[in-house]
């Protein structure tokens, strides 16, 4: 990778752990301030819900570097999306459908983004794998 | 689509690193396409041929199949 990629993807990586730690931080604070204070259900569904303000703000990074990617990276993240999302998917629909017959515990839907998150870094390692050593 | 992007670095003693720098993508960019899994688009296609002084019908060739021509 060309040193100005490189510290593209640098710059990208610390920022992507910035936002993340804010989403913990957050998260960590509205669960003590939910504990700890005797909110309305309003101030309670307010607070539930910050954790995503951080998540939003990440996205909107994951976009931009994902425009500033090449074609062919960008054709790589491309898949893996597709793979990540068509994989959750069609388990949340499977699990669905399970749970329509037989009783099963149920998932809580916040795990759906860390799952499309696992899945797609999984999918993008795969499919970089083939590139990784120069023939 | 078939190439010789492979010879042509050799032919100037470049790594993919270098062409890379030199195209400004990444190095798994430059492997995908040397090895056919990815065709580069007309930007690309253009940016290789005036890294190596040539014309894209140099560089790059269709396969028979993707003429229908078989």
């Amino acid at each position: 990778m060309s040193n100005k990629l490189e510290k593209k993807e640098k710059k990208f990586l610390v920022l992507f752990m910035v936002h993340i730690a804010m989403f913990l931080a957050i998260l960590g604070l509205s669960v003590v301030m939910n504990e700890t204070n005797d909110l309305s259900v309003n101030g309670r569904g307010f607070l539930a819900m910050t954790p995503v303000v951080p998540m939003l703000f990440l996205l909107r990074l994951v976009i931009s570097h994902y425009r500033s990617l090449d074609e062919y990276i960008q054709r790589v993240m491309g898949e893996g999306l597709l793979w990540a999302v068509g994989i959750v998917g069609c388990a949340a629909l499977a699990y669905g459908l399970l749970g329509e017959m037989v009783e099963v515990s149920p998932i809580s839907p916040a795990f759906m983004l860390p799952a499309i998150a696992v899945i797609f870094g999984i999918a993008k390692i795969i499919r970089l794998r083939g590139d990784a050593h120069e023939e | 689509m078939k190439n010789n992007l492979k010879v042509l670095r050799a032919e100037n003693s470049w790594s993919q690193a270098v062409l890379a720098e030199k195209l400004g993508v990444s190095r798994q960019a430059v492997n995908a396409v040397e090895t056919g899994k990815h065709d580069p688009s007309l930007t690309l296609a253009f940016a290789l041929a005036d890294t190596f002084g040539k014309s894209i019908e140099e560089l790059f060739r269709p396969k028979v199949r993707e003429l229908g021509e078989e």
